[in-house]
């Protein structure tokens, strides 16, 4: 094997100088670190805020709903009369809608003026037109959930022409 | 980012200057050192340390260099070689722009392996490393990359044979 012994072009090719880094690249590489530590966090923020938030959202418009309703206050009976109003005004006939929100099954009561004009049971909605002389009227509901013991009852007075 | 931080000021100076003979411009030496910096820092996580870290940082260096300069069609003309060659202010300067204008007709493997070898400085062991062939081949491909040059050059280099 010869021995290597460095010669002119090993001379000429070794006095290339080696180039330093100019010190704006401290400062470029600095600020793409500091960019890509802030998208990082972003991502992360957003990864974890956006399912807090959704959550927020619906939890929110679930207990404003379930505020809203009836259920809340009075377990097992919530009977949605829809259609009828404290102090409103009919012509001869009520279009008596009654709504059981819940879906266990109620038996239902209708009472008018103290005289019970409907009797069901097992019902979940119940629409009774409902003849009333002139004059000022009370409906009653009463509702009794035969599964739990609940009952409940609701007053509506009207006045019908 | 303390571990980052010591490789970049380890490393700064070689990576730059490993770009900087490939695409003899500052500034974009610049925006690829930058960007082999945020792989480094990216990649700093995963590394495994199969190589040593030196391997994997010049292994990085090398791909991004050679896939960033294809972007980059860039002739230097002799007055801008010449400032590059000059940068130390030495006097041989139109001997070195004479080699470096020789090395480019090197075939791209020979060439590479003179930058690696003297403008980079590499050991034989970390070119072994970056280029993945053994140590033998690093250094019979520097004395064929030499012969072959010295072929361009002619005139006071011809008859040296190397190795």
């Amino acid at each position: 094997m010869l021995e290597y012994k460095p010669d002119k072009l090993d001379e000429i090719l070794s006095q290339f100088p080696v180039i330093k880094a100019p010190f704006e690249l401290d400062t470029r590489v600095k600020s793409a670190i500091s960019r890509l530590k802030y998208k990082k966090r972003k991502r992360i923020i957003e990864f974890l805020i956006a399912p807090a938030l959704t959550f927020t959202v619906f939890f929110s418009i679930y207990l404003m709903k379930y505020k809203s309703s009836n259920y809340y206050n009075a377990l097992y009976f919530n009977p949605i009369t829809t259609n009828i109003e404290d102090g409103a005004i009919y012509a001869g006939e009520i279009p008596l809608y009654v709504k059981i929100d819940d879906k266990e099954s109620y038996d239902v009561q209708i009472y008018l003026d103290n005289d019970l004009i409907v009797d069901t049971s097992n019902v979940a909605s119940i629409l009774v037109p409902i003849s009333t002389a002139e004059g000022m009227h009370n409906i009653s509901i009463y509702t009794y959930n035969p599964l739990t013991g609940s009952e409940d009852r609701i007053s509506r007075y009207l006045y019908s022409f | 980012m303390e571990e980052f931080d010591d490789i970049y000021k380890q490393y700064k100076d070689r990576v730059y200057n490993y770009v900087f003979w490939r695409v003899m411009d500052r500034d974009t030496a610049m925006d690829i050192t930058q960007n082999i910096f945020i792989k480094i820092y990216k990649g700093l996580k995963t590394f495994r340390g199969e190589s040593s870290i030196s391997t994997w940082i010049f292994s990085i260096t090398r791909n991004t260099t050679i896939n960033e300069s294809k972007k980059i069609k860039r002739h230097l003309s002799a007055e801008e070689l010449g400032d590059v060659l000059s940068i130390d202010n030495r006097k041989d300067v139109e001997l070195r722009t004479k080699v470096f204008k020789a090395m480019e007709k090197l075939k791209p493997e020979h060439r590479e392996i003179i930058k690696m070898f003297y403008f980079d400085r590499f050991s034989y062991r970390e070119i072994s490393g970056i280029l993945k062939i053994e140590i033998g081949t690093v250094k019979s491909r520097i004395n064929r990359a030499k012969n072959e040059l010295k072929k361009y050059l002619g005139g006071e280099f011809v008859g040296i044979q190397t190795g």
